[in-house]
């Protein structure tokens, strides 16, 4: 479980994060959603420990972040930032294992690894592409390699038991990738996080968030909007104040709300 | 899915050589440059056969298995000319080419080279001051002292400049390629500036000293120097190679490597730290051997990929033999004089650097 406390982040006099508190529970899909500038690449950076609070606490698992050991909390917690950049000729599946670098030295980790490799490149479809060069890819395969570098982070071993909290944190994971693999993507996530992990994704597409989130984090201007069970927050109203846009909810026959988009219209 | 299955062997592979065949490579590489060590020893000036050469690195003892027997002066040369020479040239290669390669991981970039971002030079004015500057202080208790206060002032030279640059070119938790090569710049014209000084108010002894070295040449480290620099540059290369898996990761960038447990300061400290002894310890001892850290580790790379397990021993091997070949070239090029080292290289590395910096999957990195 996380739990932020009164945080807040300033750079150069911007508050871009603006005393927020929040519970991160485990088990359950957060979705970050907020417009352009809101803070919800900042808030994940907080919480993944890469800048430092100006204000306020952030702790994982009851221990306050900064008491944490970089290596032991790299075992439970996997990060995949908006922008990735990779210029060296690595192969598809070296890049994936590099993922399992908190592990390198510990006992069992080469029964380990291989597994968790082999595991998560089946899942995002990357067994193909194995000796492929990772430069030479598409935006989109590539991005789906640094997920899967990401998952493999944080994959448990077969026998696992009982099953130790994890945390993953991703920056708009599915921007750039097709719809299928979107929807796989989300998926394997739900699986992820129904297996004791908290996973906190920000994400552009509010459907995608109706569809896959448990909570809904809505940040403006660094602030904390609204929060609570995707479920009775996410409406059209909310997303019509927040977003400047106009917004109409349609109930599917699987009863769940998905929204219609339209500029709004200024004469208005 | 279909195209990926049947245009396989069209598709870029991440290196031109597989997994298990990376091991045989360095086998190879080993191989050549034991040869090319071997080969060194046996070309000079004095024609001394193969067979003699081998008995005299016995010591002389080899007559008793049969190989031919050997004088006392030809003994000599193998032994306090050609041997010391032959392995200066080997380690300061080895050296410059891991250092070159480690840079280039800590930066990020194929582009760092040592001598290009002004991590060598910084060493040249750590080592000029010294040699002008001590020369008159130091030189009252002893010149061994001096020695030994060059390599050092050398040490923290290329250390001191290797940190401002990756200070300077550093822009929020991204090496910022353009910077770091203008830098380059700006540190290699201010070491001159330096130097010059350094020429300027040298006295004739010194100024001998100062050229040769600015130079780069393998003719004028002592003996005593080299192997007592030989057993520190081993253990700064074993320190080196233990950081491999650290800048494996390291590539995926700054944020990604902490995001993965690795304390990025403290290791981004230690490669500073370790490089800058190393370069500024080869320099302490031949002066600027310029793009021997850019070519070097930029072929092994094609050849092996980014992984630095293999990477760092290849490149140091390859590094050896080339500067061990150079060498031999600089000195059987011309009769009776030979062409500095640094000269050579230069010749060679600064078109290789345009060629790289011209390719387009280079551009995209600046």
């Amino acid at each position: 479980m996380i739990i932020i406390k009164d945080l807040s982040y300033k750079i150069r006099g911007h508050k871009l994060i603006n005393s927020i508190n929040l519970d991160l529970s485990l088990g359950k899909i957060h979705a970050i959603i907020g417009p352009n500038g809101a803070g919800k690449s900042t808030l994940l950076r907080l919480i993944s420990g890469e800048i430092k609070p100006t204000q306020g606490s952030i702790a994982i698992a009851n221990t306050r972040l900064v008491d944490w050991k970089l290596n032991s909390i790299a075992r439970s917690r996997a990060i995949l930032p908006q922008h990735t950049s990779l210029n060296f000729d690595y192969s598809v599946e070296e890049v994936v294992a590099l993922g399992r670098a908190p592990y390198l030295g510990l006992h069992e980790e080469t029964v380990n690894g291989a597994h968790a490799i082999e595991s998560v490149m089946k899942q995002l479809e990357l067994t193909d592409l194995r000796h492929r060069n990772y430069t030479t890819l598409s935006g989109g395969e590539q991005r789906r390699v640094q997920l899967a570098r990401v998952l493999a982070q944080i994959n448990r071993p077969v026998n696992a038991k009982p099953l130790s909290p994890k945390y993953l944190l991703l920056d708009e994971p599915v921007s750039g990738l097709d719809l299928s693999h979107q929807h796989s993507f989300l998926n394997t996530v739900r699986k992820i996080a129904d297996e004791n992990t908290a996973v906190i994704i920000s994400m552009h597409d509010p459907n995608h968030a109706a569809i896959y989130s448990d909570e809904l984090i809505l940040l403006q201007n660094g602030q904390l909007m609204a929060n609570g069970s995707t479920k009775d927050t996410l409406t059209s109203e909310l997303l019509e104040k927040h977003f400047s846009i106009c917004a109409e909810s349609i109930r599917t026959n699987s009863h769940r709300t998905h929204f219609v988009f339209k500029a709004k219209n200024k004469a208005n | 899915m279909y195209m990926d299955r049947t245009n396989k062997a069209l598709q870029p592979k991440s290196s031109m050589l597989s997994s298990n065949k990376k091991p045989y490579l360095i086998i190879l590489l080993l191989l050549l440059l034991s040869f090319c060590g071997f080969i060194a020893l046996n070309v000079g000036p004095i024609k001394i056969s193969p067979a003699q050469v081998i008995n005299a690195c016995f010591g002389g003892f080899g007559a008793h298995i049969g190989l031919p027997d050997i004088s006392p002066e030809t003994k000599q040369i193998i032994l306090a000319l050609r041997v010391p020479r032959t392995i200066l040239a080997m380690i300061v290669g080895i050296s410059l080419a891991v250092s070159g390669t480690v840079l280039q991981g800590l930066f990020r970039n194929p582009l760092a080279d040592p001598s290009l971002i002004g991590v060598t030079s910084g060493g040249a004015v750590g080592a000029a001051l010294m040699i002008v500057l001590g020369s008159s202080t130091l030189i009252f208790i002893s010149s061994s002292l001096h020695n030994f206060a060059i390599i050092f002032s050398a040490m923290i030279g290329s250390i001191g400049s290797t940190f401002l640059i990756y200070r300077l070119a550093r822009v929020g938790g991204r090496i910022h390629v353009p910077t770091m090569l203008l830098c380059g710049i700006a540190v290699n014209a201010f070491a001159g500036a330096i130097i010059g000084i350094m020429i300027y108010i040298a006295d004739l002894e010194n100024l001998r000293d100062l050229t040769f070295w600015s130079l780069g040449s393998f003719a004028r480290a002592p003996r005593l120097a080299i192997f007592i620099a030989f057993p520190i540059l081993l253990i700064f290369l074993f320190l080196l190679f233990r950081q491999a898996k650290l800048l494996n990761v390291l590539l995926l960038g700054e944020a990604e490597a902490g995001h993965l447990g690795i304390d990025t300061h403290k290791v981004g400290r230690r490669i500073i730290v370790l490089t800058g002894a190393t370069v500024g310890l080869c320099v302490s001892l031949t002066g600027t051997i310029a793009f021997v850290g850019l070519i070097v580790p930029h072929l092994m790379r094609l050849l092996v990929g980014p992984n630095h397990c293999y990477l760092i021993p290849a490149a140091g091997l390859a590094g050896g033999t080339l500067l061990i070949v150079a060498d031999l070239l600089s000195r059987s090029m011309l009769t009776g004089a030979e062409i500095p080292i640094g000269i050579l290289t230069a010749f060679i590395g600064a078109p290789f650097f345009l060629f790289l910096l011209l390719s387009t999957k280079h551009q995209k990195l600046l």
